[in-house]
């Protein structure tokens, strides 16, 4: 048994089909809690989640989720997560209830236990008397609700959710956002697979990207946003009306008009004309006459990190 | 009160209850399959008109039973005459009617299997035709195999549904069949006389149900659209018999004793009956000459060539129907 204190770990793990290899040599172990699984198409998001549920033998290598070898204890493993299909799946015939009843019946519960379960993880997605609907008359925000209440019913120590918001207007998106926080808050560690970064950055305390069935990249969304070498973003205090003046002067760009806050600080955008030139900001603001309170480099976001692997991983 | 039902939202609670893992986890995906065809009319009208065998052959006991009260007497002779036409037997010449009794039962019990073999066609298309391609056009898949369930179990619980329907077409009418026929004759001696029958009857049920079971599931898995696995599965059944038949009568007896002869899984299922039944030998230790029974019997070709094709169909369906959830479950989070 492997390391409990991680949500998933892979050693070396290569899955290939026929002449595709969907896996190189993935080497990764990721900490519970919330994590984003990033990647354009094809990058091996799938087939990843797929070998951590048992459901695919890997080619090559190892793999564990809780501590538990994903070829020999596939079904304990499966007991204790829960599987949120991207795509519509549902047993014909049955109604919201029924459906959710079935997969805690499925995953092992007692006929009390899944029924009483399945009004309360209901209740929790906001199905309300829809629940008693057939499935199939859902409009495809409750169609992703009721998946994730039946991904939730045995209450599993962790959710692998495949685009939960999928298709989903607005609001849906911003509820089930809601929802996947206040799971985290409660304890479930959360592997959220999306296409949309900003989903991403609104739930997941960390990601791990994917590009053509490599990990480029992982670590805490707080980390990942890299220092920009020349974009800085000034904090001063004092009558800056030259500072705009001696900054371009100084050969220095100014990108938009000041911001003032409260508590009467200021921060201005700049560009330097290039890397650790940061001595011209300091000597334009001394001629300026303002005080300098903070000279910080802007930090890369999600959308500029995943692309920057992309890009990386796509040079030859 | 609006404002605070609109920010009202339940919060997450753990759960703290027993999660159990087993082989027994298909069965609650065969209860809830059995509950679900039964909704249907049609099945359940199909179901309850398995009562008409019972009804059929429980007639046919108490017939006997009045005629082995006749026999001797000029009465007895149109009973004679209406037994000649649905045994195909000619019973005219027996003293000691009930010395017989077991031989006639087993014969009516052939002859009723041959009905019920309607029957399983009907309900085995009912029921299997749909049982994995609904799930395959729903795709419901991934939620059976992100469960602790392996595709042995899923395909268990799926053969039991289907068994159970079978079962009621064949195995429960010929048993209730047997008990109506003991409590008319009466008597402990006809518990003895035809105890060996109930083990007949449990070991050609248990055939139709492996064997009509797991073709009707391969089939079922090879397709999405359950209209095409019932299509299939009625081909399956009716061409193979048609064609049999036709054979039947442009080609000499002794190349139809071999493999020609054995194309139809209905004909080779029969054939496997009698056998199981033992029928041919049990005429043939009567005193009555051979041609008052030759009608009864079936081809007297070798049982080996049907007995081959059953297992060689059922083995070949076990592994269709696993290689095919297999290679969907392992597709399932790609679904």
């Amino acid at each position: 048994m492997g390391d409990a204190s991680y949500m998933f770990t892979c050693d070396r793990l290569r899955k290939c089909y026929a002449r595709v290899t969907a896996l190189k040599e993935v080497t990764v172990a990721i900490e519970r809690g919330t994590v984003g699984l990033l990647g354009p198409n094809g990058a091996g998001k799938s087939t990843l989640i797929s070998v951590l549920l048992g459901q695919t033998p890997a080619t090559a290598g190892r793999a564990t989720v809780l501590g538990f070898d994903v070829r020999r204890r596939q079904l304990r493993i499966r007991q204790r997560i829960g599987f949120m299909p991207e795509t519509d799946c549902f047993i014909p015939g049955l109604s919201g209830t029924g459906y959710v009843y079935y997969a805690g019946r499925l995953a092992g519960m007692r006929h009390a236990d899944a029924m009483q379960r399945a009004h309360e993880v209901l209740d929790y997605v906001e199905l309300g008397d829809a629940r008693y609907r057939p499935v199939e008359e859902y409009s495809t925000g409750m169609r992703q609700r009721v998946k994730l209440a039946q991904a939730l019913v045995h209450d599993p120590e962790v959710l692998f959710l495949d685009e939960p918001t999928n298709g989903m207007d607005p609001h849906g998106r911003e509820v089930m956002l809601g929802l996947i926080a206040d799971l985290h808050a409660a304890g479930i560690s959360v592997l959220l697979s999306s296409h949309l970064l900003p989903d991403v950055e609104r739930v997941c305390a960390s990601v791990m990207i994917m590009g053509a069935g490599e990990v480029l990249t992982t670590g805490r969304l707080a980390d990942l946003g890299r220092p920009h070498p020349t974009l800085y973003t000034l904090e001063y205090a004092g009558n800056g009306a030259d500072l705009p003046g001696a900054l371009q002067t100084a050969g220095v760009g100014v990108l938009g008009a000041p911001v003032s806050d409260n508590s009467g600080r200021v921060s201005i955008a700049l560009e330097l004309p290039a890397a650790g030139r940061q001595s011209l900001v300091l000597e334009a603001a001394q001629l300026a006459g303002v005080r300098v309170r903070g000279l910080h480099p802007q930090r890369s976001s999600l959308e500029e990190t995943f692309l920057a692997a992309i890009r990386k991983q796509q040079q030859p | 009160m609006n404002t605070l039902s609109a920010n009202y939202r339940p919060r997450y609670h753990r759960w703290s209850g027993h999660v159990a893992t087993g082989w027994w986890t298909f069965l609650p995906i065969a209860t809830a399959g059995i509950r679900h065809v039964l909704k249907q009319n049609k099945t359940r009208l199909a179901v309850t008109s398995t009562l008409l065998f019972v009804i059929g052959s429980g007639g046919l006991f108490y017939m006997l039973d009045f005629v082995e009260q006749l026999v001797g007497t000029e009465e007895a002779e149109p009973w004679y005459e209406m037994l000649r036409m649905l045994l195909r037997v000619d019973l005219s010449s027996l003293a000691q009617f009930h010395e017989y009794r077991e031989v006639l039962w087993r014969t009516i019990f052939v002859i009723m299997i041959r009905f019920e073999l309607f029957w399983v066609l009907i309900l085995g298309g009912a029921v299997g035709s749909g049982l994995i391609a609904q799930d395959l056009k729903a795709r419901a898949l991934p939620i059976y195999f992100s469960k602790p369930i392996t595709p042995i179990t899923y395909l268990l619980a799926k053969w039991m549904i289907v068994a159970a329907f079978l079962a009621l077409a064949m195995l429960v009418p010929n048993l209730l069949s047997l008990l109506l026929g003991v409590l008319f004759a009466g008597g402990l001696s006809s518990w003895t006389q035809t105890l060996g029958l109930a083990w007949d009857i449990l070991l050609s049920g248990s055939l139709t149900m492996v064997l009509g079971g797991t073709v009707v599931l391969a089939l079922s898995s090879l397709t999405a659209d359950r209209r095409y696995a019932l299509v299939a599965w009625l081909a399956v059944c009716v061409l193979p018999m048609t064609a049999q038949g036709v054979l039947g009568q442009v080609l000499p007896p002794e190349v139809m004793g071999g493999w020609l002869g054995s194309i139809s899984l209905s004909g080779d299922f029969m054939m496997v009956t009698e056998r199981l039944f033992d029928l041919r030998q049990a005429w043939q230790a009567t005193e009555l000459p051979s041609d008052a029974f030759a009608a009864a019997l079936g081809r007297g070709i070798p049982v080996r060539y049907p007995a081959l094709v059953l297992l060689g169909v059922t083995v070949a369906s076990i592994w269709l129907c696993y290689r095919r959830v297999v290679r969907f479950s392992r597709s399932a989070a790609n679904l």
